[in-house]
């Protein structure tokens, strides 16, 4: 994290938060600052996911107000966020539709995106390439080749902060090591929060905060 | 097929009665259609109706009714027993062998359970018997009008054989029209399940517009595939519709001639007329009756566990 980059990106104040009839954050405050890796971590259940969709303005706080790099409007917090989260969901397109979904991507671009996420390793093989329809062949992708093209997607976004919703937890050993060198593309010089319960994938980051009993602490 | 025999055999007293009976309620609609052709040639011939040939008819029709009800009851009990003997030598099947021992082995018996052990009841329940019934209905009216006027029946024969092969040919050019409006179908509703499921994706990535644009590329090319099915289903319609009036127009030309000759009385006309359509049902409906056996057995074979 560089020193110039120390202002808070996500300000949440006086915070309450319930869903389903749960309380997932009491009366919360919480800062994180730019350029910053945080973890996130917590019993099943204590609301880990629930908390990124709230910083990702895809739910909103019963109370208290939370600011997303400088803004406070859900729809436009959702434009500065890029998220992966545990299900890849890879949609009836081709490849290149689910990483671009609808934007314009440069050829170029797209290349840096396969390369650096190893899609390529998958898709020189395949004879239309990044172009292949996965419409009825989505369900057969492995994880780990969802979940790139999820790690793609979120590249390709290039948003400054982004949010990770254990990518890795439906994954085996050998293949998480290979999306987690995908995922160094993605956070590097980027504010992360990245919740799991695999404590071991947070090695290096800034902080550790758990979240249980409607508190958010370190 | 020898999931069948076997459930035939568990049931072989009510399979046997079945086929009796269905026998029995067929042909006492011939009989009943023969008496018909009875009294319109003692109208023709203005003969009086004699109150036996009112009486004996006044008989028949019970009967008839009496076998139609026994067949369709004892055809309906026959197959929900099969039904019944299917679903007990699955989970006879499943308990005795190793089946379910793991998880995969598990979901395979479970899939077996709601998808084939369903459809193969289901088709049991509402189709099997009413094709047995039909086909043999065919087939004892052909012998009959062989019977009855051979020159005349294989006359018929001929329109009812082209219409056959029309209905097969023009059947040909639908279905590969009717499977990609099933396959465009497919992929829209794929979209919507992964709206659905990826709503969050769809937001946080901005994709409302792309996905709105891609749901209506999709539901216009579906439209456009489903429209060129209609016409062309239309069309086909059409020409069986009016190739299906064929036979009765060559029965009425050639069965007109016989009559004036002297060789064919309006009776027997009559008789023809109605068997005519009973022929006509059995051979237009013989290759999709077949379609639906070979998909039935092979969901019965799969039964097995």
């Amino acid at each position: 994290m560089n020193k110039e980059d120390n202002k808070d990106i996500i300000i949440g104040q006086n915070i309450t938060f319930s869903y389903k009839d749960r309380i997932i954050l009491d009366n919360q405050s919480f800062s994180f600052k730019k350029g910053e890796h945080i973890g996130i971590i917590g019993e099943s259940g204590s609301g880990k996911s629930t908390f990124l969709k709230l910083l990702a303005g895809l739910l909103s706080p019963s109370s208290g107000t939370l600011s997303v790099d400088s803004e406070s409007d859900p729809t436009k917090i959702m434009k500065k966020i890029s998220m992966v989260m545990q299900d890849a969901m890879i949609m009836p397109l081709t490849i290149r539709e689910n990483i671009a979904l609808g934007k314009e991507i440069k050829k170029e671009r797209m290349d840096e995106i396969i390369k650096a996420t190893r899609l390529d390793l998958w898709t020189d093989s395949l004879p239309e390439g990044i172009d292949t329809y996965l419409g009825e062949r989505a369900d057969e992708l492995s994880g780990g080749q969802a979940q790139r093209i999820a790690i793609a997607r979120a590249i390709a976004k290039d948003a400054d902060i982004i949010l990770l919703d254990e990518p890795t937890s439906s994954l085996d050993k050998d293949t998480i090591k290979d999306v987690m060198e995908a995922l160094e593309t993605l956070i590097d010089r980027k504010s992360v929060i990245h919740v799991t319960h695999q404590t071991d994938l947070l090695k290096g980051y800034h902080r550790i905060l758990k979240i249980g009993g409607g508190r958010i602490y370190e | 097929m020898k999931v069948f025999k076997r459930l035939i055999k568990k049931n072989s007293i009510l399979a046997v009665l079945t086929v009796i009976l269905t026998f029995l309620s067929i042909i006492s609609q011939f009989v009943w259609t023969i008496y018909v052709g009875k009294i319109i040639d003692s109208i023709a011939q203005r003969e009086g109706l004699s109150v036996r040939l009112l009486l004996t008819m006044g008989v028949i029709l019970l009967i008839s009714v009496a076998f139609i009800y026994s067949s369709n009851l004892i055809s309906r009990f026959t197959a929900e027993k099969m039904a019944h003997t299917l679903r007990m030598d699955f989970i006879k099947n499943l308990l005795s062998s190793d089946g379910a021992s793991d998880e995969k082995g598990a979901f395979e018996a479970m899939s077996k359970v709601q998808n084939e052990l369903s459809q193969s009841s289901e088709y049991m329940s509402n189709t099997l018997f009413d094709i047995f019934s039909m086909t043999i209905s065919g087939v004892l009216a052909l012998i009959f009008l062989l019977f009855e006027n051979a020159f005349l029946t294989l006359i018929i024969m001929i329109p009812m054989i082209i219409v056959c092969i029309a209905g097969r040919f023009l059947g040909q050019k639908i279905n590969p029209l009717v499977n990609a409006s099933m396959n465009k179908k497919i992929v829209f509703n794929k979209t919507v399940y992964s709206l659905i499921t990826g709503f969050d994706v769809v937001n946080v990535f901005d994709a409302k517009e792309f996905f709105k644009n891609r749901f209506e590329k999709e539901l216009n090319e579906w439209a456009e595939v489903e429209t060129k099915k209609e016409r062309v289903s239309a069309v086909c319609n059409s020409l069986s519709g009016i190739l299906s009036q064929t036979p009765l127009l060559v029965l009425f030309a050639a069965g007109a001639i016989l009559i004036w000759k002297g060789m064919l009385s309006l009776g027997g006309l009559i008789i023809f007329l109605n068997m005519t359509g009973t022929l006509l049902i059995t051979l237009m409906n013989l290759p999709s009756w077949a379609v639906s056996m070979k998909s039935f057995m092979i969901h019965l074979s799969r039964c097995d566990v």
